[in-house]
C-alpha cells in the first residue's frame, strides 16, 4: 500500500514563516508579515494561508487574543529536523523505500554491535598482517 | 495503418516486450548474480544499470527493427515493395490498414492500467522524496561545500536527483575529527558527482515489470556497487583501504541508535563494504565497448522481427 505523503515537508514560504516565528518566539499574521517583508513581498493573506497550513500540519500552536491569532512554533528547528529524519528513515526501511534517499540508510541505520566488533577484529588482523614483513 | 491502429500496435508490442523481457530478467538475474558480484564496483554499477534497462532496450530495439522496413522506404532509401498481406495484418507506416479488434483494445487497457498504477505510485514516491530532500535542505545550513543538518543522529548522505547536495548532521560534525570528515565528504561528494541517486531512481523505473523480489535484490546490488565505488573514490583522501574501513566503522558506531531505538540489523551494506575494502583487490574490469562493433549486425534481424510482429498481431486480431 502506498504510504501517505509527509505533513512535515515544507514549501519555501512555510519555511520562511517558521524561521521568523523561531526568531520572534511568537507572533500574529501582522508581525510575521512585517518580519517577512524585509526579505520578500508577500500579501498578508498569503502569510495567513501559510500560517494556517503550518497550524494544520501540527507545527504551530495558536491562541486567540482579541481578534487575532498568536502563533507559536511547537517544535524547534532541531526537533523538526529530527522528526523529519525519523519519518524518512521509517520510509527508507519500509516496503517502498525512496530510491533517491537510499544512501540515507547506510549511515543512519544501526548495525548489530557484534557485527561491528567482528569487522573491527578483521581490520586489526589486516593491520597486523601488514606490519609483519 | 490508421492512427489508432498504429498506437495500439506500438503500445501492445512495446508493453508485451517489456513484460516478457522483465520476466526473463527476473528469472535469469539470480543466476547471473554470482558472476556479476566478482566485477569491480565501478564496472558492476554500469553493468547493473544496463541490465536494469534491458527490458526497455529490448522493447524499443525490437520496435525499431519491426518498423525498419517502413522507415527506410519513407525517405526513399529503398523502393517501396510491400506485398499484399491477406493472412495477417500489415505492419507498415505507409499503407498498412489495421483496425484493432476488441481483444487488442482489451489487452491494451490491461497493460495501460498496470503501467499507470505503477507510474502513479512511483511518481508519488518520487515527489514525496524530493519534498523531503528540499525540506531537509531548508532546515540545514550551507557551509563549506556541504549542508549542516541540526540533528543528534549520525547522518551523512547525498540527496537530490539533478543537483545532488551533501548533508552532514551536526552530530557527525562534532564527533569526527577533521581527517575523518574529509574522508566522509569525499565519499559523499563522489555520490553527488556520479549522480547515484538519479541512477537508482531510473533503474527502479526501468525495473517496473520485474518481479518485486528480484527488483529489490537488483536495486540492492546496484546500491552496493555505488557505495563501494564511492568508497574507492574516497581512497586518495583516506590514504589506504584500511583507513577508509576505519572511518566507515567509526561513523557506524556513532549511528548505533536508530529512531525506533532498535539496531537495524538488516538493510545496511556496511559489512560487505568493509570486507570489500579489506579483501583481495578486484580483477581489472573487462571492456564492453568492443561489443558495440557487432551492433550493425542487428539490422539483419529486421526482416524476421518485422514478420514475427505481423504474425503476432494476426494472432491478437483474428
Amino acid at each position: 500500500m502506498t504510504q501517505p505523503a509527509s505533513s512535515l515537508t515544507l514549501g519555501d514560504l512555510e519555511m520562511e514563516v517558521l524561521e521568523q516565528l523561531w526568531r520572534l518566539g511568537s507572533g500574529d499574521v501582522r508581525a510575521v508579515h512585517v518580519a517577512l517583508s524585509k526579505g520578500r513581498d508577500n500579501h498578508p493573506n498569503t502569510v495567513q494561508s501559510a500560517l494556517e497550513r503550518l497550524f494544520r500540519k501540527g507545527l504551530l500552536d495558536r491562541e486567540k487574543q482579541s481578534h487575532a491569532y498568536i502563533y507559536t512554533p511547537r517544535l524547534t528547528r532541531e526537533e523538526l529536523a529530527a522528526r523529519l529524519i525519523d519519518e524518512t528513515l521509517q520510509r527508507v526501511k519500509g516496503s517502498e523505500p525512496l530510491p533517491m534517499l537510499a544512501a540515507f540508510v547506510d549511515l543512519a541505520m544501526g548495525q548489530d554491535p557484534a557485527v561491528l566488533d567482528e569487522l573491527e577484529q578483521l581490520l586489526k588482523a589486516r593491520r597486523a598482517e601488514q606490519k609483519v614483513p | 495503418m490508421h492512427a489508432p491502429g498504429l498506437l495500439v500496435v506500438t503500445t501492445l508490442l512495446a508493453g508485451g516486450l517489456v513484460a516478457v523481457g522483465s520476466q526473463t530478467l527476473g528469472f535469469t538475474y539470480p543466476r547471473l548474480r554470482v558472476s556479476i558480484e566478482r566485477l569491480a564496483p565501478e564496472g558492476r554499477a554500469h553493468l547493473l544499470s544496463v541490465i536494469a534497462g534491458l527490458p526497455w532496450l529490448l522493447a524499443f530495439g525490437t520496435l525499431l527493427l519491426a518498423f525498419l522496413p517502413s522507415f527506410i522506404t519513407i525517405p526513399g532509401l529503398i523502393q517501396d515493395h510491400c506485398l499484399p498481406h491477406d493472412h495477417h495484418p500489415h505492419l507498415c507506416l505507409r499503407h498498412g490498414l489495421w483496425a484493432p479488434s476488441g481483444q487488442a483494445w482489451l489487452i491494451l487497457g490491461v497493460l495501460g492500467l498496470a503501467g499507470g498504477a505503477f507510474w502513479f505510485r512511483f511518481l508519488r514516491r518520487l515527489v514525496d522524496g524530493q519534498r523531503r530532500v528540499q525540506t531537509l535542505l531548508r532546515l540545514a545550513k550551507e557551509t563549506g561545500g556541504f549542508h549542516l543538518l541540526p540533528s543528534s543522529k549520525a547522518l551523512a548522505f547525498s540527496a537530490g536527483l539533478l543537483r545532488p547536495r551533501t548533508l552532514l548532521s551536526s552530530m557527525v560534525m562534532t564527533s569526527l575529527d577533521e581527517e575523518d570528515l574529509k574522508v566522509l565528504l569525499a565519499h559523499e561528494t563522489a555520490h553527488a558527482m556520479r549522480r547515484d541517486a538519479l541512477r537508482m531512481v531510473v533503474a527502479e523505473a526501468m525495473l517496473m515489470a520485474v518481479p518485486r523480489r528480484v527488483r529489490r535484490v537488483l536495486l540492492e546490488d546496484l546500491s552496493l556497487a555505488c557505495e563501494e565505488s564511492c568508497d574507492r573514490a574516497a581512497l586518495p583522501q583516506a590514504g589506504c583501504p584500511e583507513r577508509m574501513a576505519e572511518v566507515l566503522l567509526r561513523v557506524q558506531r556513532l549511528g548505533m541508535v536508530t529512531p525506533a531505538g532498535q539496531p537495524g540489523a538488516t538493510g545496511s551494506q556496511l559489512p560487505l563494504r568493509v570486507r570489500a575494502l579489506l579483501g583481495a583487490p578486484y580483477p581489472p574490469t573487462p571492456s564492453w565497448a568492443r561489443l558495440l562493433w557487432f551492433s550493425p549486425l542487428l539490422i539483419l534481424l529486421a526482416d524476421p522481427v518485422h514478420h514475427a510482429a505481423e504474425t503476432l498481431l494476426g494472432l491478437l486480431n483474428p
